[in-house]
């Protein structure tokens, strides 16, 4: 079959352990694609309503932070009628096993879709040595 | 729009990412989806303005002049 299947609506899972809370609102859980090539890997992550300005990536060590605020698009004079998409913040944690090439590191944010291009440091990419016949 | 229903269809689309990529988590998920809201009241179906803005469509919908909630002056003699 080629056709594609129908999406289901999910809702947005909520944040277990957030790490150390400091103001209040609920935080989400982005979900996430991550692949890598040989000499980077890439990570997508689903955003939605999260303006470019306000995502922040974080690279200490191996451990990748993620976080977009999302500025609430209610006005003060609305009054909900439905509310299945809830206003939060999103958050998430890594730990990356390869070493990053830091200054090469890359973010786009089309769409609600942060895209993160972490290249591979020299060392990390795999290397074959030649031998030569003495 | 027909009547007070509103249809929202779309199709998320996903790209392939090349043959030698090797997936450590693949979350995203693509596909069609469709949704109709049946909206509370009358609606003025020539002022609906519709915008995507950080993957977050936004549809605003005007009332109908019927549905508007309206002050009635008291007049005293």
């Amino acid at each position: 079959m080629t056709e594609s299947k129908e999406l289901q609506a999910k809702i947005k899972q909520e944040v277990a352990t957030p790490a150390e809370q400091t103001r209040p609102g609920l935080v989400f859980t982005p979900e996430v694609d991550i692949f890598e090539t040989e000499l980077e890997i890439t990570l997508l992550a689903d955003m939605p309503g999260v303006a470019a300005d306000d995502v922040t990536i974080d690279l200490r060590d191996d451990v990748l932070t993620l976080s977009g605020e999302v500025k609430p698009w209610e006005g003060p004079e609305e009054t909900d009628l439905v509310v299945e998409f809830e206003i939060g913040k999103y958050y998430r944690r890594f730990t990356l096993s390869d070493v990053i090439d830091r200054d090469k590191i890359d973010a786009k944010l089309e769409n609600g879709v942060l895209r993160l291009t972490l290249p591979k440091a020299k060392r990390a990419v795999p290397r074959q040595i030649a031998v030569k016949a003495g | 729009m027909a009547g007070n229903k509103l249809a929202i269809i779309g199709e998320r689309k996903i790209q392939a990412e090349g043959e030698h990529v090797r997936y450590h988590r693949r979350e995203r998920e693509a596909g069609r989806f469709s949704r109709i809201v049946d909206l509370p009241g009358d609606v003025n179906a020539d002022s609906v303005d519709a915008k995507l803005v950080n993957g977050l469509l936004t549809v605003a919908i005007g009332k109908s002049e019927a549905a508007k909630s309206k002050q009635i002056a008291v007049k005293t003699r």
